[in-house]
């Protein structure tokens, strides 16, 4: 038994399910956002902004994680605009921008004459070797976004469920949508350097993506999803740790187990295809 | 009577195009207005231009005396329920039918503002008008078009409107719906005396309490007034024999199969 509960001895392992609570809170909100408004590809280019931003940095010889940051920051705040003004859909602004920084970024990386591996090591983040500011930061990130979400929760929840009735019944859409696009840009943009650029993935589209199945509400969903998300997260730590694997695998692989039993579960199986 | 829509010589134009041409519609407090024509006149693109949804090329549209502008579409959109022709919604968006109509009542709330026993004795009255009790609790995506076209109407509603702007209602309806849904509107309208803007393209939807109507064609409105005084103009709209007979001092039209009685 004192076997199973050194894990908590060490600190390290402490702050990294500490973060994965508040990890999984905020993506399992931003999350339920992302796949009510099918903009996975937020996902893709923002973490692209940041590998670019970054590259960017050390070739400037400037700390990589604060150019990485405001070409986060950047991307989230202009994916509103680029979508609502030229009138494309979300996803084909955000592929757009994603191509441009993907550009950008082997621009850069051809200009930087040695040690290009430290730019790669950048993009995994790690969730095992976070600091304790980190943790606060987002901590108070975490808070944030329960207090937008308790204080906005019905407006956001009309955005979510159709952007032609938000507009036809009064509701402020574009400064709304803007900002819960802006949210998900932060909080993706911090988790690159918490669980990286890949695994984020699993948190903003595979658990929302099982609680959407089994939802019958919005709030059920930010609920379901940010469980799913702490428990994927958790038990994705405990196992890394005790099989000796990456903590960034087995946390995916527990959303994808998760998945897997929502949608069988899910009472909304839809019309089976012929 | 004070007018509630007051349009003067609005254009729309869309790549060049005239989607609407010089239309000035002038609609009192408490009418119930039907406007007819065929596809493509340009009937929704003016219901969007007076919910300021798309901006006008040319002219205004006042509506209580005030003009759609950038600066007050969202005042003048809390007192207008709009029932569009087509939504498109995530058939399986984690939502019941009673959360959608609440969508009205949460439109009117400021960011403060508290969720009152009121909001909900509106939405259950609501429902009630509309005989869709039965279906709150059931998850959006999983109601049939009529039903669905309902609960739009019901979301209409629940804002208490001081206009009601009806894009095509009875589209897509089997015929029982189609009259069930005639039928609340007509008694929302004897109930309520809404202002009524009621789109259609067939004229045997017209409901009973519709005097007037606006006959809009490739982009112009070429009558609007009294139904009964249009009756020799209807053969225009749809480039199609009309066939109108009086018999026993009672109007008959028959539009292609359509039939008609005034
Ligand atoms: N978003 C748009 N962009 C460009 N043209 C449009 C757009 N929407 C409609 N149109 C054009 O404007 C004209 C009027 O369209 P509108 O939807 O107002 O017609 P309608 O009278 O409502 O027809 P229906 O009975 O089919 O609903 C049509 O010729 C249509 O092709
Ligand atoms: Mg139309």
């Amino acid at each position: 038994m004192t076997n199973i509960l050194d894990i908590f001895k060490y600190e390290f392992i402490l702050r990294a399910i500490i973060s994965s609570i508040f990890c999984g809170i905020c993506c399992g909100i931003i999350g339920s956002w992302i796949v009510l408004l099918n903009i996975p590809f937020i996902g893709i280019a923002i973490s692209h902004a940041a590998f670019a931003g970054s590259i960017l940095g050390i070739l400037l010889g400037i700390n990589p994680l604060f150019t990485a940051a405001i070409f986060c920051l950047l991307t989230s705040f202009i994916i509103g605009p680029l979508t609502l003004k030229i009138n494309l859909s979300p996803n084909l602004s955000m592929s757009i921008i994603f191509s441009v920084f993907l550009g950008l970024a082997f621009i850069f990386l051809s200009l930087i004459k040695n040690n290009k591996s430290e730019v790669f090591n950048f993009f995994w983040g790690n969730i095992l070797t976070l600091s304790w500011e980190m943790v606060w930061i987002m901590f108070i990130l975490t808070i944030i976004l329960i207090l937008f979400v308790i204080v906005y929760n019905r407006k956001i929840f009309i955005i979510l469920f159709s952007n032609e009735i938000a507009q036809s019944v009064g509701i402020k859409y574009k400064a709304m949508f803007y900002f819960i696009l802006g949210l998900c840009g932060i909080v993706v943009t911090l988790n690159l350097n918490t669980i990286g650029g890949l695994l984020i993935f699993s948190l903003i589209v595979t658990t929302p993506l099982s609680a959407y199945q089994l939802a019958r509400s919005v709030r059920e969903m930010y609920f379901l999803s940010s469980m799913f998300g702490i428990i994927s997260c958790v038990l994705g730590l405990v196992v890394s740790y005790y099989l000796n694997l990456p903590s960034g695998s087995t946390i995916v692989l527990f959303s994808i187990f998760i998945l897997v039993i929502c949608r069988l579960l899910s009472f909304k199986q839809g019309e089976k295809v012929l | 009577m004070p007018s509630a829509i007051e349009i003067k010589g609005l254009t729309f134009n869309y790549n060049k195009k005239n989607l609407l041409k010089n239309i000035n519609l002038n609609i009192n407090e408490g009418e119930f207005y039907s406007i007819i024509g065929p596809n493509g006149a340009g009937k929704t693109t003016l219901l969007r231009l007076i919910l300021g949804l798309i901006k006008v090329s040319k002219g205004t549209i006042k509506v209580f005396g005030q003009e759609v502008n950038k600066n007050n579409i969202f005042k003048i959109r809390r007192v207008i329920g709009y029932v569009p022709q087509y939504v498109s919604i995530d058939k399986k968006f984690p939502t019941t039918v009673k959360e959608v109509i609440s969508i009205g009542r949460i439109s009117l709330k400021n960011t403060f503002e508290r969720w009152m026993k009121e909001d909900e004795n509106i939405i259950n009255y609501v429902m009630k008008m509309l005989n869709i009790e039965n279906l709150s609790t059931r998850l959006i995506g999983e109601l049939s078009g009529g039903e669905l076209q309902k609960v739009l109407i019901a979301l209409s509603l629940s804002k208490k409107p001081k206009i009601l702007l009806l894009d095509e209602p009875t589209s897509n309806l089997d015929p029982k719906s189609q009259n069930e849904i005639l039928d609340i509107i007509e008694s929302i309208y004897s109930v309520k005396n809404i202002t009524t803007i009621f789109v259609t393209h067939l004229l045997s939807h017209i409901p009973l309490s519709c005097r007037k109507i606006a006959l809009l064609k490739e982009a112009e409105i070429f009558y609007d007034g009294f139904i009964e005084d249009s009756i020799g103009l209807l053969p225009k709209l749809y480039d199609y024999p009309v066939d109108i007979n009086i018999i026993k001092g009672k109007i008959h039209i028959h539009v292609g199969k359509e039939k008609i009685h005034l």
